[in-house]
């Protein structure tokens, strides 16, 4: 048992879109240097649909003054106070159902997926954070997320088998 | 006298038809059953079969010619260097000449003159249609025939007739055997012999001493007729030549880079679109695996043998043939052949033009056959010290062309099984490990049914009887049947039929009183070869069954009656024995035995396929494979091959464990790949058999292959579920869910029973059933052509996936750490409190965490990993502790833990502790060894190995734990003590439990001694919260979010990832993801 990759058309998807939008992740904090810090970007597919996805940072990053490091071994190093040298964050996912949409459903929050060129989306079930059912109209989790991961993408599926799935993705910008 | 040669008789040949051509230069082109039956493509057969008439067409005439017999041909001249030896049948259309101490151990027909050197030899006749010139001592045991004058060297020795058209000049003391006839004058040297007559048309000159036994006559009219003239036989080589060529390409040879090194080639047709070179000194090896085999090679421009240059035959047998082709069609080609000094070759060239070697070369042969050179347009030259033949070889290159065209036994003991179907006889092969067929052959020769076959295991031939013929038939491995005219049977047809393994006997049987069981010797050396004997009567022996199998050991004949009665067959004295009824019932037509001694029955009207076990008493019918229906089916196969084979994987299989059925001997589920375009997701792999759990089908051979089904909800409890697809074309899925976790997929929990789906994505829902346990568990899925499946057996076409899935309890939502497949790494310095080598091996755990909440509330944790690397001595455990979770919380009793998937029977929660704690193991060296030559655990360059321990730990929790007091992600794994070992200077006895380390500021546990705070480096300060740092508040462990490639020994974590300074000084605000395997130094991590 390996990767699990599915394939759905998006053209698909956009017989379940209604208007409105899903602008809710975080914008970008400025920050004094050219290094983005834990920056949530806005996501790459916006269907307009009523049903709302929205990932952020639950403790907002903190810009910082970029220190060189000049350490030649790491008996050299020094540790900032309380630094627990952590390599995961957290951040809280909370999804809105449409009407439309507010009928029984499965979300599953996957790190391993590509969109492909025709905008369907082929995702790797087996690399997923979260997975649950859903059974009200408001969702909300708070996931941890380690660094290295660069990207997440939300499937819901309903459990009526003739409605199109929703997909939404966010990508990351690690540094 | 005339040397006796073998011919091939012409009318064997009459049978030979456009398609026997053309199936039989494919068979010995691979030269293997098993592999025909994957390589048939119908659109080389097509071609074949276009091209076939203007082979036959040429070949027949070929073999009605007198260039059947012969080893050497040239339209042109042909010359023998000195103790050059020849040892068939040399023949040109001028002259032949034979230097000094040549010979030829045949006959020699020259167009024009024959001229030999001193001491040159022939063994049988010489034949010239104008001049024969004998130097002096030369040696003839056949007779001379020339077509103007014979003049016979001083001393020679003719032990035939002499035949001269005009003059006989005859030097001294030469013995001639037979009478001496001449057209005009016949002149004796001094000291001749003659013991026959002596007979000139005008004068007779005798020298003096002369001894004549028979009648010395002149002026007579007893001119003999003139020798045969020698036919230029260009247009028929030329013919033939283009014939082999449209044989087809085959496997083309690319003239500038073969036969530069050495080279081996299977049997074959090969092709070059220019020449064809063996460098000097280079091999090539022939390598017939034991298995008669052809080789032609079309040459388009010239065939060249450098000097020293050698064909070596390996496992060649000598039924094979090996026919070099030079045609020179290529514009501006000569088409010759050369072969350099030392040179040697093997078989039969046909060239255009000339050949031509240097000294010591040879060709020859397979066998006794004497191989040779033919030259459609030129000349033949042989350096001396050449051997072309063996001496006493049998001549002819027809016995090579009739051996590729005739056919030859079977590849030894096939592992395929025979089918034969239809009323104008159809032969199959069948993959009886999974019904996929293929067929062989229509046109075997005969217009009518064949029946009641069997495979002789003494010669490799199939037998059947044939209706048409109404007598049994043999088949070759072309398919072709010969009829074998056998005495003392009945009028009338039978359909029972096998041959006996300890014996060479043919079994038929028939119901009724006039009819019986049958033996029929195949032993063409027994006096009883083909007399029918009749065992018993059809009254005494009255069984109602289509086909018997013998038994690979025990000499009985098996089979199946139409109401399931298995019967055991004495075929020596017609004794039935009913074993048992095997629960299934029908027309088993086609009946076949294993090595294993399971016997196989093929049911008539739906194909399916069953196994019994004849080891066992009372074995009952299992279904094995879904293969061909017919309404007429007979069936053989060799019953000491089993039934998977090895040479070849061709079938994909599952890799659920054992219980669920997945190894061949399990009756796994399996599906044939040849000519397969049915499956799901990307692809479809073989195995020679299950990569069965903990192995998997994926990642053992390294081919992702199980990659068609998505569940793209979970798997509830009591709810419904979707999941999603992708099929390669449209098919049929039947699909199993092990629901109730008790290792097998029984009938309730079969999820999609005959579903249909169509290319590309299917969305499937179905329902997960109140009773299913919320566990690991195991799904299967098979697609086919086959509608309706079981979760084992085997089928023609399509593929079976079976993935490992988690049912959980309905309405839950489960988070993982890192991810649901994914590794996170924690990595420990196990020097504490002393400052290590910072090379972060010392321990590497890869785990991951699975939190199953329901209604607010963690009900279940699960945890996994598995041993990355020991990179030092010290002994120490790991373990899992949940911070502010109390031991009680847990439902200890429910708890499942396994290493290595052995369940463990002793709790993992510490005992005598307020909190939960899971000891994962208490001294991780009791799971893992140092590799050879290494000191540590993988973490040494070149000490790679297996993973050697991995664990699986759920912990259910009694009543759900809040979600606001269960601790984050990663909880807080950590490294302790084993106790009895000694842990560094800093403890004077050995520390024991007492010695933890944790992730920087995670407090360690109740069994930890406090007071050993503060020793060392360590510069903990519990008051602030502060744990296992030194006092720049470096930690004695890491944990990262990804399956790590840790340092080499003793490699300092900031060689390995350069980016572990700058993230630590920024505080993760950059290179958060140091630790990916893209920002490592790579020559500074440990890789396998």
């Amino acid at each position: 048992m390996n990767k699990l990759y599915s394939f759905v058309l998006l053209s698909t998807l956009l017989t379940a879109c209604g208007g409105g939008g899903s602008e809710t992740s975080t914008p970008a904090p400025s920050a004094n240097n050219s290094q983005p810090v834990n920056i949530v970007p806005a996501p790459i597919v916006s269907q307009a649909t009523i049903t709302e996805f929205s990932l952020v940072d639950s403790i907002p990053a903190q810009s910082v003054e970029l220190i060189e490091s000049a350490a030649q071994n790491s008996s050299e190093i020094s540790v900032p106070d309380g630094f627990a040298l952590n390599s995961e964050r957290s951040l809280t996912l909370r999804i809105t159902l449409s009407e439309e949409d507010n009928q029984p459903a499965y979300l599953s929050l996957c790190s391993d997926y590509q969109q492909l060129s025709d905008g369907s989306y082929s995702i790797n079930y087996a690399s997923c954070l979260l997975r649950t059912s859903l059974n009200d109209s408001q969702y909300e989790a708070v996931i941890t997320v380690t660094n290295d991961t660069q990207g997440l993408v939300a499937a819901l599926w309903f459990m009526d088998e003739t409605k199109q799935p929703l997909f939404t993705d966010w990508r990351f910008n690690n540094n | 006298m005339q040397k006796n040669n073998t011919y091939v008789e012409a009318d064997n040949r009459a049978s030979l038809n456009t398609d026997t051509l053309a199936e039989s230069m494919i068979i010995y082109g691979h030269g293997h059953l098993r592999r025909l039956a994957r390589q048939l493509n119908p659109l080389i057969l097509i071609a074949l079969l276009s091209s076939a008439p203007s082979a036959q067409a040429s070949i027949q005439p070929l073999l009605d010619s007198d260039l059947n017999n012969q080893s050497l041909y040239a339209s042109g001249y042909i010359t023998m260097g000195a103790r050059t030896k020849v040892g068939g049948n040399v023949q040109s259309a001028t002259a032949i000449t034979l230097a000094e101490n040549a010979s030829v151990g045949g006959n020699v027909q020259a167009g024009t003159a024959t001229t030999l050197g001193a001491d040159a030899s022939v063994e049988g006749y010489i034949q010239a249609g104008t001049t024969v010139t004998l130097g002096a001592a030369a040696i003839i045991d056949g007779s001379i025939q020339a077509g103007t004058t014979a003049t016979i060297g001083a001393s020679a020795k003719i032990n035939g007739e002499l035949v001269a058209g005009t003059t006989v000049t005859i030097d001294a003391t030469v013995e001639v055997g037979g009478d001496v006839l001449a057209g005009t004058t016949v002149t004796v040297g001094a000291g001749s012999i003659f013991r026959g007559d002596v007979d000139a048309g005008t004068t007779t000159t005798i020298g003096a001493g002369v001894q004549i036994d028979g009648i010395l006559s002149a002026n007579s009219l007893q001119l003999p007729p003139p020798p045969p003239l020698v036919t230029n036989q260009e247009v028929l080589i030329t013919t033939l030549q283009t014939s082999l060529k449209s044989l087809g390409t085959g496997t083309e040879l690319v003239s500038t880079t073969f036969g530069i090194n050495d080279e081996t080639l299977e049997a074959g047709i090969y092709s070059t679109t220019d020449y064809l070179t063996i460098a000097g000194g280079r091999t090539l090896i022939l390598d017939g695996k034991g298995v008669d085999g052809t080789w032609v090679f079309n040459i388009a421009n010239y065939l060249s043998f450098a000097i020293d240059a050698k064909v070596i035959l390996k496992d060649v047998t000598d039924n094979s043939s090996i026919i070099w082709n030079v045609l020179g069609d290529k514009t501006g080609a000569a088409g010759y052949a050369q072969l350099g000094a030392g040179a040697e070759a093997r078989g039969y060239i046909f060239a255009k033009g000339f050949v031509q070697t240097g000294a010591n070369a040879v060709i020859s042969g397979l066998g006794n056959d004497c191989g040779g050179a033919f030259s459609a347009t030129n000349f033949i030259e042989f350096g001396a010290d050449s051997v072309i033949g063996q001496q006493g070889c049998t001549n002819g290159v027809a016995a090579a062309l009739s051996q590729a065209i005739e056919g030859h036994p079977f590849a030894a003991c096939p592992t395929d099984a025979f089918l034969i179907q239809d009323t104008s006889a159809t032969l199959f092969g069948v993959q009886l490990a999974t019904g996929q067929y293929q067929q062989l052959s229509n046109t075997m020769g005969t217009s009518n049914k064949l029946n009641a076959m069997g495979f002789n295991f003494h010669d490799q031939y199939l037998y059947a009887w044939s209706n048409e013929f109404a007598q049994p038939v043999r088949i070759n491995n072309a398919y072709k049947v010969t009829p074998l005219a056998t005495s003392g049977l009945p009028d009338v047809s039978f359909y029972v039929g096998d041959i006996a393994i300890d014996s060479n006997v043919y079994y038929v049987y028939r119901p009724g009183a006039d009819y019986g069981l049958y033996a029929i010797s195949l032993d063409s050396a027994a006096a009883n070869y083909l007399l029918a004997d009749r065992i018993i009567d059809g009254r005494n022996l009255n069984l109602a069954i289509f086909d018997m199998a013998f038994h690979p050991f025990n000499g009985f004949a098996y089979s199946v009656d139409n109401k399931g009665n298995l019967f055991r067959i004495d075929v020596t004295n017609g004794n039935a024995t009913l074993l048992n009824n095997i629960g299934e019932s029908g027309t088993f037509g086609a009946i076949y035995f294993d090595v294993d001694e399971n016997l196989y029955i093929s049911r008539n009207n739906d194909g399916k396929i069953f196994r019994i076990d004849t080891k066992q008493a009372n074995s009952q019918a299992d279904l094995f494979a879904y293969g061909p229906s017919s309404s007429n089916n007979d069936g053989a196969r060799c019953a000491l091959a089993p039934v998977i084979a090895t040479d070849a994987a061709s079938i994909d299989f599952g890799d659920a464990p054992a219980s669920y059925g997945s190894l061949a001997n399990d009756n796994g589920a399996r599906h044939s790949t040849e000519n397969n375009a049915i499956f799901m997701g990307s692809g479809v792999d073989a195995e020679f058999d299950s990569f069965q759990f903990p192995l998997s089908d994926d990642e053992t051979d390294g081919n992702d292959d199980e990659d068609g089904v998505a569940f793209v909800t979970g798997i509830e409890v009591g709810n419904g579920a979707v999941l999603q697809l992708v099929a390669s074309s449209s098919a049929f899925v039947n699909a199993w869910i092990d629901f109730d976790g008790n290792g097998v997929f029984g009938d309730d929990e079969k999820i999609l029973d005959a579903r249909s789906v169509v290319q590309g994505n299917n969305i499937i829902s179905y329902d997960v059933p109140e009773w299913a346990e919320a566990n690991s568990t195991w799904a299967r899925f098979r697609i086919s052509s086959t509608a309706e499946l079981g979760p084992t057996g085997g089928v023609s076409d399509g593929e079976v996936e079976d993935y490992q899935i988690d049912i959980s309890e309905p309405n839950v939502s489960i988070r993982y750490y890192p991810s649901a497949s994914g590794w996170a790494t924690i990595a420990f310095e196990d020097n504490w409190p002393a400052i290590g080598d910072y090379d972060f091996n010392d321990l590497v755990m890869n785990y991951r965490i699975s939190e199953y909440r329901q209604n607010g509330q963690i009900i279940r944790v699960k945890l996994e990993g598995q041993i990355a690397a020991i990179g030092a001595s010290y002994h120490n455990g790991f373990a899992f502790h949940l911070p502010g979770i109390t031991r009680d919380t847990i439902n200890e009793n429910a708890i499942r833990y396994t290493i290595n998937d052995v369940r463990q029977n002793a709790s993992p929660l510490e005992s005598g502790r307020d909190k939960a704690i899971a000891i994962i193991t208490t001294d991780m060296w009791d799971y893992v060894s140092a590799g050879e030559n290494c000191k540590y655990h993988r973490s040494e360059a070149g000490c790679g190995s297996k993973i050697q321990m991995r664990f699986s730990m759920t912990l259910p929790m009694h009543d759900g734990i809040p979600e606001q007091q269960m601790p984050e992600f990663p909880y807080d794994p950590f490294l302790f003590a084993t106790e009895g070992f000694e842990h560094g200077y800093a403890f004077g006895l050995p520390p024991g439990r007492a010695y933890e380390i944790h992730l920087p500021n995670k407090a360690p546990t109740e069994a930890f001694r406090s007071d050993f705070f503060g020793r060392g480096q360590d510069s903990s300060e519990p008051e602030n919260e502060r744990y296992f740092v030194n006092e720049n508040g470096m930690p004695w462990a890491i944990n990262v979010g990804a399956e790590w490639q840790y340092p080499l020994e003793y490699m300092d974590v900031i060689y390995a990832y350069p980016q572990f300074h700058s993230f630590i000084a920024n505080q993760g605000a950059v290179n958060a993801d140091w630790y990916i395997v893209e920002n490592a130094n790579i020559k500074n991590v440990f890789s396998d």
